[in-house]
């Protein structure tokens, strides 16, 4: 069966029914355009509006009009402070600091048109605008990090995408291109990966990992890119078109079709690299030697596992219907552009199967002679890694399936490309690329063509909507009939010529938008019953609307005021705890982060050109009581109080500007003092246990004497684990576990029983769990007492989880500063080995000590969850009973003449690093975050001011 | 979204997320839109989920003829389906089951849920239910969601939308699972899709915090806390001041008081202590393998009670109840988990006068097919299996629809999840055509326009 059209797809079939989306019975073919059909705004030409006067004043003189018209005006300008804070989130997303508040007055008094001017160019050349402005897009285009439907499998790759979406907005990229470069990236770049990146866009929709019915989902894949590529880029709301022509505006099912002509031969490659032509090429190359050098191998292991590999294939594919597994049964030449599709589709089922059920573990019994030759096999293979190149890292990316497209056929007749029969119905010229069938090339060219109604009337009403929170067409995604009409048509018109003429470029927009007067005022003014009357929603804009930060912003601020927040280039995605900006989180569709799902962040199914609102209890829930906004209301009182105990006047007025963006006024500083003293008392009653102080540095002086060569710094100190404290690494992740651990440390005494004293881990104790831990033997221990160890649980070569403990025999001297050091090197086979060195540094004559202890431990031994830990292990009493001064964590084996060489440190944490912990290092235990009372209370204040609305509204 | 409100609808309008620049005398209280277009006997919903599909074929939907063919492949004479695991040509296995009739109805249930019998007056057996869904995802997503991909409000968040809340201090919508395995899909089947987040189903745990956040965090006291929330309200009460045009400035003041009710009215409305013996044994409560149902069951009638809209049980959350294997020890096992909780839930419901007023609704995501599945199991069956349902009006003791002889496909009087979606409505006395939310400019309803309301039947 060829490219079926919905009407006549073996779903639409089985569903029995007429449409999916409307309420419309199918009309048949043969449509004449009405006038006022014709007469639909949205298609008309871009007006050419000629403004008089200014030309920064345009967008005042149509907001000016229409009020006048309404007997309304304008409010008053906004001051500076409120100003500027509407600019810092409407462009970064974060509030201004109280310095960067205060500058801006200053200067604001002077000149206030210079000083918005030199704001906005400031604010837009930063990397913080793409991230902000970035993620509007990401919205409209449904990012997501993970496929949606029960495995929720991660995209790994995705936030390539996303780099690119921050990218193009950082660099201003021309609107124009950027279109160009989502639809057709690999036509019109292809040796450019961070162009080609850009199709991500065509593979962002949900992903069924055992969907059996290939056609339907290929359907189902077609169809949605074709709806999003009409929502995002043309504002039309073409998916109505589907099954019939559509019941509101003017767009025939015979315009789906051939729209959907454009897109029919998309595929999603899972095998392509994100590497430039050189780097691919210089990779094949040497892979190729490696090839050729293990070629013997290789087979003789193929031999071994690829029946039980192929048994399991098989097996999948033969839970595919019949007719798709005949076409995926046709050598690739004799297949159609349509076939491939399916087959692609089988495949990549087939082989996830052969991933997770046909490892070499699975397909050969453990004792067998032929999982023995495996075996021998990979020590062998391992013997020609130095022939193998780095992985090139993985691309997310959508192509054609070749140079012939996909047919699309409409009640069985086939469907060229074309454009909208209401503005003519003009048949594109299209060439074939050198892969692909260069009709999406083809789709963007039309797209971003000046005549083309609606592209930049809709990318000119997004960017309005934005900063004022409406767009002018109230309906971004669709200019259709039901949208309504847009309350300035000239304004919107005026503002897609303007972008036309800049060269498609964004930043100018802003620009342009943000000096009007309409941004500038105020959005205190309260209505009078005539606006309630005439506009109660203001659409008129006689106020700045006053609006709800959104979830990223709510999240981004409160990291940012806490001064917890690390800024990055892009890179992989994130888990929630990591403190980096929302857009770097792992969008997983299933299972949002908690505090964005909270306020409203789309959940990444359909392409969402608004954010809701919402105020509800669970809001109110989580402001109050969840431990998140909490720490970062303690990480903000200590950001602010340091360790000094007495809260002054400044303190409270610094926190107020810090949350606020405004100097506290009235009796605001004295009704906080008062409320720190009430709250003060209340929180006496849960610190019974006197914690050590601010940094929990005890100053040992001599303690660490002997061991400045090894120390990071001059200050010859050591930081006190005694009491069980252990500092967690919250940002060091190890990804492969060939390491080495090194520490400065001194240890006062050892546990009475067989507890062991960990130094450094990244374990929860659990033998069955994967982990690590180094550390020194008690009393009691099986390995003697003061035994220098290391612990791991990981995978053993059968492919169980075992649990070993690696002893080196070195005895670790008590009381005095040593150099403690491990190697982790576990091998697939089972012949892995740790280096133990162990340095006195008292003693300036005793030499380095090594010992080399091999084990069983195959690999696997990075725990998912569990961080790495100093002074003890995660959730245990085995803490460490002394002082550590130095900690490293390098990622890869040493030898041991570069064992105190820290180079390539994955962390390195000295005594001065330490005094003031730093970003991505805090105390494990969270009670121990508890401060005095006077911090404590602190904290509430600021915990208040988060959860404020002063903090949550622009208003 | 802009909405004008007077002050009654103002918080409710800021709740939902409407947003209101102004606000003014003589403007529509959208409260109003929230009275039911017609009288339904319903108010409640209690949806009693098997997630994973449990088999109609042995339970409610007996087929001779399987067992008379039962070793051989489907006759030619039916349509293949595409099936999960590709079982269309494996040969058809048979039903193990004993079957009677039951009650005065003479309604047939198998051996494997022995207890029903006391109940079989009052149930609706539809044995014609069809869905989309030949996976777990899409299934249990068009179930929950009308739509076999992600994205769409879910029913409890329609009737939510459609009915409005009574309860002030519990969510409208409250879900429960037998477990800490997550329900496929995750919590997007009880979200609210495009509508405001305050529409969706809150999911209670039974543990000691029964919703997320509801307790005070570590340490922390409850003086403490009340005196950090009465400076922050002194904080957003002068904000306020010169600003009452913004009405969600109200309406978030107004969440943190009732988030603060909540906290003291939820766990006493799980907290099944206060119950008798007598009530707990009839929910089973005093059996291992009913307990935990059991404990569902009491929670979701005693959370009807307080005004809870729509209740969802999952049973076998993670798809337990999909057995492409061993399906004898599977459904054995929790058919005995469930037999006694539901019983004792309709009829405590019947003896406090809630029947009336609350549909009680069981199923899966879909049934399971007559072919065999690695010899003792059966592959998913979306094209013809059984739901029932109780109460709200419903007359029981009436099996509705039939499926082939086979019972692989619905025959008569088919009930598609959007024909399901549309009568749940209507029962509740909602016009399942008018209760409309609008995105993207477009209208949008629970059944995708596709759903007819079966109400009438069921009725009888």
């Amino acid at each position: 069966m060829e490219g079926v059209s919905w009407s006549d797809s073996p779903f639409m079939k089985r569903l029995g029914k007429s449409c999916l989306v409307c309420a419309v019975v199918m009309t048949a073919g043969g449509h004449e355009f009405t006038e006022e059909e014709k007469a639909w705004w949205a298609v008309q030409p871009v007006v050419k509006v000629v403004v008089s006067g200014e030309e920064e004043d345009a967008a005042d003189i149509f907001v000016k009009r229409k009020l006048k018209a309404a007997g309304l005006k304008m409010a008053e300008p906004a001051s500076a402070e409120e100003l500027v804070r509407r600019v810092y989130f409407d462009l970064h997303g974060l509030p201004p600091a109280p310095e960067e508040v205060g500058d801006f007055k200053r200067a604001f008094e002077d000149d206030e048109d210079e000083a918005v001017e030199e704001l906005l160019e400031r604010l837009l050349a930063s990397p913080r605008y793409g991230e902000r402005w970035g993620q509007h897009w990401l919205d409209v285009v449904r990012y997501a990090d993970s496929d949606g439907y029960r495995a929720d499998d991660l995209r790994p790759s995705a936030f390539r995408y996303r780099d690119y979406v921050i990218r193009a907005f950082n660099e201003d990229k021309p609107y124009d291109d950027f279109v160009r470069e989502q639809l057709a990236g690999d036509e019109i770049s292809p040796g450019d990966p961070g162009k080609v990146s850009a199709t991500g866009f065509l593979r962002h929709g949900v992903y069924e990992w055992n969907q059996r019915n290939a056609e339907m989902q290929r359907e189902i894949m077609i169809n949605e890119i074709t709806n999003v590529t009409g929502e995002v880029f043309l504002g039309m709301g073409i998916g109505c078109a589907q099954c019939h022509d559509h019941k509101f505006d003017p767009i025939l099912q015979k315009d789906y079709f051939a729209m959907q002509a454009f897109l029919s031969s998309v595929y999603w490659p899972d095998d392509r690299y994100h590497a430039t032509e050189a780097e691919r090429t210089k990779y094949e190359e040497d892979h190729g030697k490696w090839e050729e050098a293990t070629k013997v191998i290789r087979a003789e292991m193929k031999m071994l596992v690829g029946a039980g590999e192929k048994k399991i294939y098989d097996l999948r594919v033969k839970t595919f219907p019949p007719g798709v597994q005949e076409m995926f049964g046709k050598p690739r030449e004799e297949q159609s552009a349509y076939e491939r599709q399916i087959s692609f589709l089988v495949e990549r089922q087939a082989v996830r199967e052969v991933r997770t059920l046909a490892k070499p573990e699975q397909v050969l019994d453990q004792e067998s002679t032929e999982r023995l030759r495996y075996e021998e096999l990979v020590e062998e293979l391992a013997g020609f890694d130095h022939l193998k190149p780095k992985q090139l890292p993985g691309a997310f990316v959508s192509s054609d399936t070749g140079t012939e497209a996909a047919v699309v056929k409409m009640k069985g007749k086939e469907v060229e490309p074309a454009f909208l029969e209401l503005l003519g119905g003009e048949k594109p010229v299209i060439e074939a690329k050198e892969e692909t069938t260069g009709r999406r090339s083809a789709l963007a060219e039309w797209i971003v063509r000046e005549d083309n109604p609606f592209t930049a009337r809709v990318m000119a009403n997004r960017i309005w909507q934005h900063h004022f929170g409406n767009g002018i067409a109230s309906s971004p995604n669709d200019f259709g009939i039901l949208g309504g009409n847009p309350t300035h048509p000239e304004l919107l018109d005026w503002l897609a010529g303007e972008l036309v003429k800049g060269g498609w470029k964004i930043k100018r927009m802003h620009k342009m938008i943000m000096m009007s007067a309409a941004y500038r005022q105020t959005a205190r003014f309260e209505p009078s019953n005539a606006h309630v009357t005439i506009d109660p929603g203001n659409s008129l804009l006689w106020r700045f609307p006053p609006g709800r930060l959104s979830a990223e912003q709510i999240r981004d601020a409160m990291l940012a005021v806490s001064g917890e927040l690390r800024h990055r280039e892009g890179g992989v995605a994130q888990g929630s705890a990591v403190s980096v900006r929302s857009i770097y989180l792992k969008k997983m569709r299933n299972t949002p982060d908690r505090v964005l799902q909270c306020f409203d962040s789309p959940s990444g199914f359909s392409s969402e050109p608004d954010r809701l609102h919402t105020t509800t209890p669970m809001q109110s829930l989580l402001l109050a009581n969840s431990e998140w906004p909490l720490m970062r209301a303690r990480a903000m009182a200590k950001r602010v109080l340091g360790s000094r105990e007495i809260v002054t006047e400044e303190d409270v007025a610094r926190a107020y500007e810090m949350v606020w963006g405004r100097r506290a006024g009235g009796d605001e500083v004295e009704l906080a003092m008062a409320f720190l003293t009430r709250q003060k008392a209340k929180t006496g009653d849960i610190l019974k246990q006197k914690k050590p102080g601010e940094s929990g540095l005890v100053e040992l002086g001599d303690g660490f004497k002997g061991a400045e060569g090894f120390l990071k710094d001059d200050t010859v100190g050591g930081f006190s684990l005694k009491a069980g404290r252990a500092l967690e690494l919250t940002d060091a992740k190890l990804e492969d576990d060939h390491f080495t651990v090194s520490a400065v440390a001194r240890l006062e005494g050892i546990h009475a029983d067989g507890r062991v004293n960990t130094l450094v881990s990244q374990w929860n104790g659990n033998q069955k769990s994967p982990g690590w831990a180094m550390g020194v033997t008690s009393a009691k221990s099986r390995y003697g007492p003061g035994n220098f160890i290391v612990q791991l649980v990981g995978r053993n070569s059968g492919g169980d989880t075992g649990y070993e403990v690696v002893a080196s025999g070195l005895k670790v001297p008590l009381g005095v500063p040593v150099f403690l050091a491990v190697s982790i090197d576990p091998q697939p086979q089972g012949q892995g080995k740790v280096s133990f060195f162990l340095k006195d540094l008292s003693d300036p004559n005793h030499a380095m000590t090594m010992a080399e202890v091999s084990h069983a431990i195959a690999g696997g031994i990075l725990p998912k969850s569990d961080r790495i830990l100093v002074g003890g292990r995660n959730g245990g009493t085995h803490f460490w009973k002394g002082e550590v001064a130095r900690v490293s964590v390098v990622p890869k084996v040493v030898k041991e003449n570069e064992v105190a060489g820290v180079e390539g440190a994955l962390v390195d944490l000295g005594v001065s690093d330490l005094k003031k912990i730093p970003d991505g290092v805090r105390w494990k235990d969270a009670k121990k975050d508890v401060g005095s009372p006077s911090h404590e209370a602190f904290a509430d204040f600021c915990h208040a001011l988060l959860g404020s609305n002063e903090f949550l509204y622009l208003h | 979204m802009n909405a004008g409100a007077g002050f009654g609808g103002v918080v409710l309008s800021a709740l939902t997320g409407q947003r209101i620049y102004g606000a003014g005398p003589g403007t529509k209280n959208p409260v109003a839109d929230k009275i039911p277009h017609h009288l339904g006997k319903a108010k409640n919903v209690i949806f009693l989920f098997m997630e994973g599909g449990p088999s109609h074929l042995d339970l409610f939907d007996p087929k001779p003829l399987l067992n008379e063919l039962a070793g051989k492949p489907l006759p030619e004479s039916f349509d293949r389906p595409v099936t999960a695991m590709g079982e269309a040509e494996s040969p058809l296995l048979a039903s193990k089951r004993k079957w009677k009739q039951h009650g005065e109805s003479g309604l047939w249930i198998s051996d494997w849920l022995p207890k029903h019998s006391a109940i079989a007056d009052d149930l609706c057996v539809i044995r014609s239910c069809v869905s989309d869904g030949i996976n777990h995802a899409g299934g249990v997503s068009q179930m929950n969601t009308g739509s076999v991909f992600g994205g769409r409000p879910s029913l409890g968040a329609w009737v939510n939308f459609g009915m409005g809340s009574v309860s002030e201090n519990l969510p409208a919508f409250v879900v429960i699972k037998d477990s800490n395995s997550m329900v496929v899909n995750g919590t997007r089947c009880w979200g609210s899709g495009f509508m405001p987040a305050s529409y969706q189903g809150a999911l209670f745990e039974s543990g000691a915090e029964p919703v997320a956040n509801l307790n005070l965090p570590k340490g922390v006291t409850l003086p403490r806390q009340s005196g950090k929330l009465e400076f922050l309200d002194q904080l957003n009460q002068r904000h306020l001041a010169g600003r009452q045009s913004n009405t969600e400035l109200e309406a978030r003041i107004r969440s943190y008081e009732l988030a603060y009710r909540m906290q003291a009215e939820a766990p006493e409305a799980i907290d099944l202590e206060s119950e008798s013996a007598g009530v707990k044994s009839m929910y089973g409560l005093d059996q291992d393998q009913t307990r935990v149902f059991g404990r569902q069951c009491l929670m979701a009638r005693r959370l009807v009670e307080r005004g809870v809209r729509f209740v969802q049980l999952y049973h076998g959350a993670g798809s337990k109840w999909d057995s492409h294997s061993g399906m004898e020890k599977n459904h054995s096992r929790l058919c005995s988990n469930v037999d006694q909780p539901i019983v004792g839930l309709i009829q405590d419901l019947k003896q406090r006068g809630l029947l009336d007023e609350t549909l009680v609704i069981w199923g899966g995501e879909f049934g399971r097919t007559p072919m065999s599945e690695k010899g003792d199991g059966r592959d998913h069956n979306p094209t013809g299996f059984t739901m029932w349902m109780a109460g709200g009006g419903v007359k029981g003791g009436q099996t509705i629809g039939s499926t082939d002889e086979l019972g692989l496909h619905a025959t008569e009087d088919k009930l598609h999840v959007h024909d399901l979606h549309a009568t749940v409505l209507d029962l509740l006395g909602l016009d399942h055509t008018k209760v409309v939310y609008r995105h993207k400019g477009r209208p949008e309803r629970v059944d995708l326009n596709e759903g007819k309301s079966a109400a009438e039947t069921f009725l009888g």
